[in-house]
């Protein structure tokens, strides 16, 4: 049976790959990426076999079972934080934001923040779409107890939420287009500063696909 | 006890180290020690080295000619480069005096819990009004990406180190992503001979900073 986060996030992986693959020959793409992406987007899949296989994360058919150590063994913190910072600008809070993603909270979200940030950027790149800090983003606030929550200014997120690609999907005046403001910047910090940063991205690539 | 150290000795010392710390207090009391003669640092060693690991492991360094260790301040500009907001989590005099010189418009916190009986009001004192008091209840107010939060550690042995115990009820994975930077501030310098009661061991990797 599959969740439909698990879903959401194959297919958000299966509509990466077919963006990548028509935007550019890539041979990291098809040696190293692609294989992930393969065993990312195979999380929505039923796996035959016995009951402990059903309990554990499905994986590709030839691969032994992956030691906890190796399955964050890809993240490459210095690449993702050249990706990021420049949708940062000079207010800085790169580390931070990065620390975030792959630093913290459980190690699937880690490496998945990874490859889907790391192929977001690809398909970014592979667009010719500029990454600059986005022209209107609403602050985020940090995810502190309520009644701590004084002191506005110093505590938002670095990288605010990207409004102008939600505009595509609701209008801006909407309650559809609050709900969806509310979804991406609700949760604890390795799923909001991925949305977020994923928003800023699919903004960018998708400006620059319409300019192409 | 050795008839050379007066009585009260082992009362005055967790006083002093409720107060001044553990490292800035065993120093003081080295330095007292050394003053009466080496054998009356031997004395000190062995009668109180077994109770405060700290005491021991700089009575030990002093007998074989250690110094105070000298502040790293250039270390600790780059730690705290960016950071407006400062909560140090436990008590050592030395580094406090020197966050509080080169504090500029930082500003300074302390979190007044500890393992000992420490007279917080005394201790804030010290400090004309430039640090502020903070509790568990309520140091989250000072969180932030521009925000860090300080513990002294007390040597670092291959991938460990050790802290006072309070850092462990401060830095919850919620409240890891709530600042911008982790710093651990090794104030010993050397590893500890004797078990470290009174400390707790954590992973270096728990910090993002560890300032010599």
């Amino acid at each position: 049976m599959r969740s439909p986060q698990v879903t959401a996030r194959a297919m958000f992986a299966n509509v990466l790959g077919l963006t990548l693959g028509r935007a550019q020959e890539c041979p990291t793409m098809a040696n190293v990426v692609g294989p992930l992406l393969h065993q990312v987007a195979a999380h929505g899949q039923d796996v035959p076999g016995k009951w402990h296989s059903r309990a554990m994360p499905p994986r590709l058919p030839s691969h032994h079972r992956l030691p906890s150590s190796a399955v964050a063994g890809f993240i490459d913190p210095r690449a993702l934080g050249e990706l990021v910072g420049p949708l940062v600008g000079k207010t800085g809070g790169v580390d931070f934001l990065v620390r975030c993603l792959v630093g913290e909270g459980p190690v699937h979200h880690r490496g998945a923040n990874w490859v889907l940030l790391t192929l977001l950027g690809q398909a970014a790149k592979a667009a010719g779409a500029t990454l600059a800090p986005p022209a209107e983003t609403l602050d985020v606030p940090l995810r502190l107890p309520p009644h701590l929550t004084h002191d506005e200014d110093e505590q938002n997120y670095p990288l605010g939420l990207t409004l102008k690609p939600l505009e595509r999907l609701a209008n801006r005046n909407s309650r559809e287009f609050e709900a969806m403001v509310d979804c991406l910047t609700d949760g604890p910090p390795q799923h909001v500063v991925a949305n977020m940063a994923m928003v800023a991205l699919l903004g960018a690539l998708l400006d620059a696909l319409e300019q192409a | 006890m050795s008839e050379l150290l007066p009585k009260g000795l082992e009362d005055a010392f967790l006083s002093a180290a409720a107060e001044l710390g553990m490292c800035s207090a065993a120093w003081l009391f080295v330095r007292e020690a050394e003053a009466e003669g080496k054998d009356y640092l031997m004395a000190l060693r062995d009668a109180l080295g077994r109770t405060f690991p700290v005491l021991d492991a700089v009575a030990g360094a002093r007998l074989e000619g250690a110094e105070v260790p000298a502040l790293d301040a250039v270390a600790l500009d780059t730690a705290l480069e960016g950071i407006r907001r400062v909560v140090v989590v436990g008590v050592e005099a030395a580094q406090l005096d020197a966050l509080v010189a080169r504090r500029g418009t930082r500003k300074l916190a302390l979190l007044t819990e500890a393992a000992l009986a420490t007279d917080w009001k005394r201790v804030l004192a010290n400090f004309s009004g430039a640090v502020e008091a903070v509790d568990l209840a309520t140091f989250q107010g000072w969180a932030g990406p521009r925000s860090a939060l300080l513990t002294f550690a007390y040597g670092v042995s291959g991938e460990s180190t050790h802290v006072a115990p309070v850092w462990l009820r401060v830095a919850g994975t919620d409240v890891r992503t709530q600042f911008g930077a982790l710093i651990a501030w090794d104030v010993l310098g050397l590893p500890m001979f004797v078990y470290p009661r009174w400390l707790v061991e954590v992973p270096t990797s728990t910090f993002t900073h560890l300032l010599p």
